[in-house]
């Protein structure tokens, strides 16, 4: 044991001592204001570069857009706009009269309907109001007040006529309560004579296509080229066996 | 610290407010003005394609109205009304009808200014004779007619040997152009 420490002492690698040497450390000071200060630029030169580029950006989507808008502006087809504008609206104008069309024969019909055997119309006249109604004026001309007075009662509850007021009641000779032979004598024959005013509504006597006879086409020749063809021509035996039919269908009425 | 590190750093920041005024403070109105054109832009460009499809769909079916229909359509509703030609139509159903044909004159066009969806109107008078037979017939004539005869005043009165005397007013309506209603 002692000649192990003997050779250890004759080493001639330097010993440390034993004392412990303190070790200097030199401290740096970091301030919060140099912190908050770098901090600070560097932010700003990232959201300079940023909104830089994202500028960019949205700058080449609004030129993109725009420049997709103008392909679609200019792509528009204007003519095919027109042309279904100006079919739009002829079809408008078109279907506008033909809701407003209504069948004068059917005022006819329920007069014929509505009129008693000794009354007779003498005149009649028919207007149109706009697209409301029409104004049905009839000068009749009938033997006695009881006709008249039951005459009024039967129009009255037509409902196609509408509402009637009955006007300028005169009467004539009203003592002949003899009713003559047609060609016998020159005598006047007793009469009551009023005027008959109609309000008839227009959806009331509404144009309704499909009667098979009337939807013949009309004998009418065909226009020029160059203007629009009205009516279509038809053969005249179509058109003799249509005022056939009609005449029966008068007839039966 | 020192003094020079300071006044660095005052620099820096005073650098950096300068940059957020000058340039990332407009770049980012330009952007939120940009944005919003964008937003703009794509509503307007829907909006557009939308049209567009919507019009390509009108098109399409108006090219699938048949020719047909086209010229009943034209017929009912022409772009002018042939004067000559309506006299002529009115004294050949007047012919069909049985009556007898008096005249038929034409008074005049009115284009309705007020309204876009009113057709011009085109005035005849026409005058005929007949039993009351023929002028029933004779108005259900008219009314299947291919062009549309609105009657807008009749008067039929009795005449010398029991025939009716019957004055009509008539409308014949044509279409009413955009062109010409601007």
């Amino acid at each position: 044991m002692s000649n192990m420490d003997s050779t250890s002492n004759n080493s001639f690698i330097p010993k440390r001592g034993t004392t412990n040497k303190r070790r200097s450390t030199s401290t740096r000071q970091v301030y919060v204001f140099t912190i908050i200060s770098y901090s600070f630029l560097f932010a700003t030169l990232i959201a300079s570069a940023g909104s830089f580029f994202y500028k960019d950006h949205i700058q080449k989507n609004e030129t993109a857009i725009m420049a997709e808008l103008s392909k679609e502006t200019a792509d528009f087809d204007e003519v095919g706009m027109q042309q279904v504008q100006e079919f739009d609206r002829r079809l408008i104008q078109a279907s506008g009269r033909l809701n407003t069309t209504v069948s004068t024969v059917t005022i006819f019909e329920a007069l014929e309907a509505a009129t008693i055997n000794n009354v007779l119309i003498e005149a009649l006249s028919i207007e149109r109001i706009g697209d409301e109604s029409l104004q049905v004026v009839a000068q009749i001309e009938t033997d006695s007040f009881d006709a008249t007075l039951f005459q009024r009662s039967i129009y009255n509850i037509n409902q196609t006529i509408g509402t009637v007021e009955i006007k300028d009641v005169q009467a004539l000779n009203l003592d002949a309560d003899t009713i003559p032979q047609s060609d016998s004598s020159q005598q006047r024959l007793p009469t009551v004579s009023f005027t008959a005013e109609f309000d008839v509504l227009l959806s009331d006597i509404p144009y309704v296509a499909g009667f098979s006879a009337q939807s013949l086409p009309l004998p009418v020749m065909e226009i020029t080229p160059q203007t629009e063809q009205f009516i279509e021509d038809v053969s005249t035996t179509q058109s003799a066996a249509f005022v056939e039919q009609a005449n029966n269908n008068q007839n039966n009425i | 610290m020192s003094a020079q590190g300071l006044f660095t750093q005052l620099g820096m920041i005073v650098i950096s407010i300068a940059i957020i005024i000058t340039y990332i403070q407009p770049a980012f109105a330009d952007i939120a003005v940009m944005q919003d054109d964008i937003v703009i832009y794509e509503n307007e460009l829907k909006e557009a394609s939308e049209v567009s499809t919507k019009l390509s769909g009108f098109v399409l079916k108006l090219e699938g109205v048949t020719s047909d229909d086209r010229r009943r359509l034209l017929t009912y509703l022409p772009n002018t009304v042939d004067e000559i030609a309506v006299q002529r139509d009115l004294s050949l159903i007047a012919k069909e009808a049985g009556v007898l044909y008096i005249s038929s004159p034409y008074t005049g066009t009115v284009d309705n200014i007020a309204s876009e969806d009113l057709p011009s109107q085109s005035t005849f008078d026409l005058s005929v004779e007949g039993t009351y037979g023929q002028i029933k017939n004779l108005l259900r004539l008219m009314e299947t007619n291919h062009y549309l005869l609105e009657i807008v005043n009749l008067d039929i009165t009795r005449t010398e040997g029991g025939f009716l005397s019957a004055d009509f007013s008539l409308v014949v309506y044509s279409y009413q152009s955009l062109s010409n209603s601007n």
